[in-house]
């Protein structure tokens, strides 16, 4: 199902979207960027929306991962009452939700965390409810960011991968298509009542559509062959390659924390008085207490050993579950790491240095 | 760009005389900022560059859990700008590490470094080595494909730069002009900040609002504390499970018990060199947060961390007649 919308009603269409579902949306903040509610927004005029919302250019600095994985998620809650510990009452899952401007690599690392969160033999409940309660409706990008690098790694900047809906900027328009079944659903119901600014899309429509895809597509600003890395990393654990960005990386969690795809978490329980709540929070494998033993042995104790195993885990160890790197390409560990490493220059060195053998 | 000769020379000699172990400096890389590196071979300070992009405060290299992990790299040469060498004096002050531990390479009349989310906003794409020169007031950026813009210094260089009163080494065991003649921006005042005096001219309520807005934000990603070289402890508070002082949750309370601890830990001791602020990938001001501690620092106790000639560290001074803040309130 296609249907096209003129830029200037994305308003109207974004006040229907909100109606069924509660609406998300990528809002420009003073940290570069993130979702928020729809609702929460105070914008008036049309200028407001274009300037706030983060539809084209860069992506937002936190990934939308973050409305499904959130950093801390309650996952339930239970009281103490006469020396016996007693759950209460799980609250309702989330309420219907539109994920609107999701970028196609954050898309794809939905997909990347759900090989662990969601498995076949029962998952993570909460992100489970999370993941059926979204609709994501994407947004391709006709400028990538300065360190996109998605189509080294099997996506697009129009990759409709993960997403139900995709959006192509048209210029003065977007086209809307639809990608599975729930995303078809929405849109018809749209339809029905958007009359007047929404319109059904013709085969011409379609074309330019694909014309602005295959030109985003050479404008995505950095390549490289990831396509030998399985094999290498097999060989390349022990290699000097990874010693290179010990002296310069400060162990942080900003390149796990804004990756679209890093699922580790942490388990901790919150208690006051007889009342508490067992939470998850993001962790990160670049800490070191991510491998701190109780003995006080710490496998991972230094800093090269713990990037080596980021790497692993984006290139060797997990995927997508589709064949593709757990990496999707979106560049945020590179432009924000703040000891300068680059994720695209490392791959270069590995594949290099553990190539030629 | 490699190093000048006479430098270049001179830290190879100081493998050769068996003076130090390594040497700390920083390379190019292909973004706009340069990265730590360190040599432990004369033949590697070859890809050091004094470039203003290699703006990362390298002491932290120093005094990390890594650098402890391996005595082997001390005796160490550190290249360090006049802000660097304030905070060498802090940590030798407080005996994080022995002076003739490091060897300081003082890097002179330094015109400021180039903070790289300004020069980004500026020119969004520079992935080909890009290379600046300060030229009087304006800063050159080329890349090999050849001029891309001048741009204003004032509006490139990071925050500690606009506030920098050390632009000279204050020790030093070796000395090199980063510039033939000492040109720097006119800092703004410790008395006039116009951050801090925004702050400060709030009521209460607006300053909590304010400072809310902002700590809502943080993922706690630990940038902020993994970046500072004064952020050293064995044991950080912030990584013990009992008691667990600062939950993981990430949400207002945590965020603000978090942020007030690593503050509290730093008092007498920041040299507000800002490197939290730069390190933090969603842009809190925290280089405000810390500029406004050290200025509370000076007004109630009259000292400022890093600058006393003597070495003497202001929280393990005691004097019976101390009349300041922490005095009075106890009478
Ligand atoms: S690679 Fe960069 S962002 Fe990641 S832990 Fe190291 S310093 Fe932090
Ligand atoms: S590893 Fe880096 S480039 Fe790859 S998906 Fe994560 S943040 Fe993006
Ligand atoms: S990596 Fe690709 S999909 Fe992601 S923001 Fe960049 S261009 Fe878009
Ligand atoms: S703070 Fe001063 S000494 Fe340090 S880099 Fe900036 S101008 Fe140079
Ligand atoms: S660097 Fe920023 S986001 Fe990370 S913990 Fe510090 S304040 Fe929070």
């Amino acid at each position: 199902m296609r249907m096209l919308q003129a830029k200037h009603d994305i308003p109207k269409l974004l006040e229907l979207m909100d109606q069924d579902r509660e609406l998300f949306v990528p809002v420009r903040d003073e940290g570069g960027g993130r979702f928020a509610r729809w609702s929460d927004l105070d914008l008036s005029v049309n200028e407001d929306i274009e300037n706030t919302l983060m539809l084209a250019g860069e992506a937002t600095r936190r990934p939308a991962k973050d409305q499904l994985f959130a950093e801390t998620a309650t996952l339930f809650r239970f009281r103490l009452e006469q020396g016996d510990f007693h759950l209460e009452e799980p609250p309702p899952g989330p309420s219907p939700r539109v994920l609107f401007g999701v970028r196609p690599c954050d898309g794809r690392g939905f997909q990347v965390i759900d090989t662990l969160l969601v498995g076949p033999h029962g998952g993570d409940t909460a992100y489970q409810q999370a993941r059926e309660a979204n609709l994501l409706v994407g947004v391709g990008c006709k400028t990538p960011g300065p360190d996109c690098f998605c189509t080294s790694v099997g996506g697009d900047p129009h990759s409709s991968d993960g997403l139900d809906v995709l959006l192509t900027d048209l210029g003065d328009a977007f086209l809307l298509e639809s990608i599975t079944e729930p995303g078809r659903d929405w849109l018809s119901g749209l339809q029905k009542h958007g009359v007047g600014f929404l319109h059904d899309a013709g085969k011409r429509d379609a074309e330019r559509a694909r014309v602005a895809q295959h030109e985003a597509r050479q404008r995505v600003p950095r390549q490289v062959d990831t396509s030998r890395l399985p094999k290498i990393l097999e060989r390349s654990f022990n290699s000097d390659v990874w010693a290179t960005v010990a002296p310069a990386c400060i162990g942080c969690g900003a390149c796990t924390f804004l990756c679209p795809t890093c699922r580790c978490f942490d388990i901790q329980d919150l208690v006051q008085g007889s009342r508490g709540a067992r939470v998850r929070v993001w962790d990160s494998c670049m800490f070191r207490e991510y491998t701190q033993e109780a003995s006080g042995h710490n496998p991972r104790i230094r800093r090269a050993q713990r990037w080596r195993n980021r790497f692993y885990d984006k290139f060797h160890w997990s995927g997508d579950g589709r064949g593709n790197p757990a990496c999707v390409g979106c560049g945020r560990c590179i432009t924000h790491c703040p000891s300068g490493i680059d994720l695209v220059e490392m791959i270069e060195r590995v594949t290099s240095a553990e190539g030629g053998a | 760009m490699s190093l000048p000769q006479v430098l270049d020379r001179h830290l190879r000699d100081l493998f050769g005389s068996g003076r130090v172990n390594s040497v700390l400096g920083a390379i190019p890389t292909r973004g706009p900022l340069g990265m730590a590196q360190l040599a432990r071979t004369p033949e590697e300070v070859e890809r050091f560059t004094l470039s203003p992009l290699a703006c990362p405060n390298l002491l932290v290299h120093l005094t990390s859990k890594e650098a402890r992990l391996d005595p082997t790299r001390f005796p160490l040469a550190v290249l360090a700008r006049g802000c660097e060498t304030r905070m060498l004096n802090q940590i030798f002050s407080e005996h994080g590490l022995r002076r003739d531990q490091v060897y300081v390479v003082g890097l002179a009349h330094c015109p400021g470094a180039i903070d790289p989310r300004r020069l980004s906003a500026q020119l969004p794409v520079l992935r080909g080595f890009p290379e600046a020169t300060i030229e009087g007031e304006e800063v050159v950026i080329r890349e090999e494909s050849g001029e891309l813009a001048r741009l204003a210094r004032t509006e490139l260089v990071l925050e500690r730069c606009r506030h920098c009163q050390n632009h000279e080494p204050l020790i030093d065991d070796y000395r090199f002009d980063l510039v033939e003649e000492a040109d720097w921006i006119e800092p703004v005042s410790v008395d006039e900040d116009p951050g801090v005096e925004a702050i400060d001219a709030m009521i209460p309520i607006e300053r909590w609002a304010y400072w809310r807005s902002q700590l809502e934000r943080c993922i706690r990603c630990h940038a902020c504390r993994d970046a500072c070289p004064l952020c050293y402890c064995e044991n950080c508070i912030l990584e013990r499970h009992t008691p667990c002082w600062v939950k993981r949750s990430v949400n207002l309370p945590e965020n603000t018990a978090y942020q007030l601890l690593r503050v509290m830990h730093l008092v007498g001791r920041c040299t507000a060199c800002g490197e939290c602020e730069r390190a933090c990938p969603v842009d809190l001001p925290l280089g405000l947060m810390m500029r406004k501690m050290e200025n509370l620092v000076r007004e109630y106790y009259g000292h400022r961390s890093g600058l006393d000639p003597s070495g003497e560290h202001l929280l393990s001074i005691f004097d019976p007649r101390d009349t300041t803040a922490t005095a009075r309130l106890e009478q």
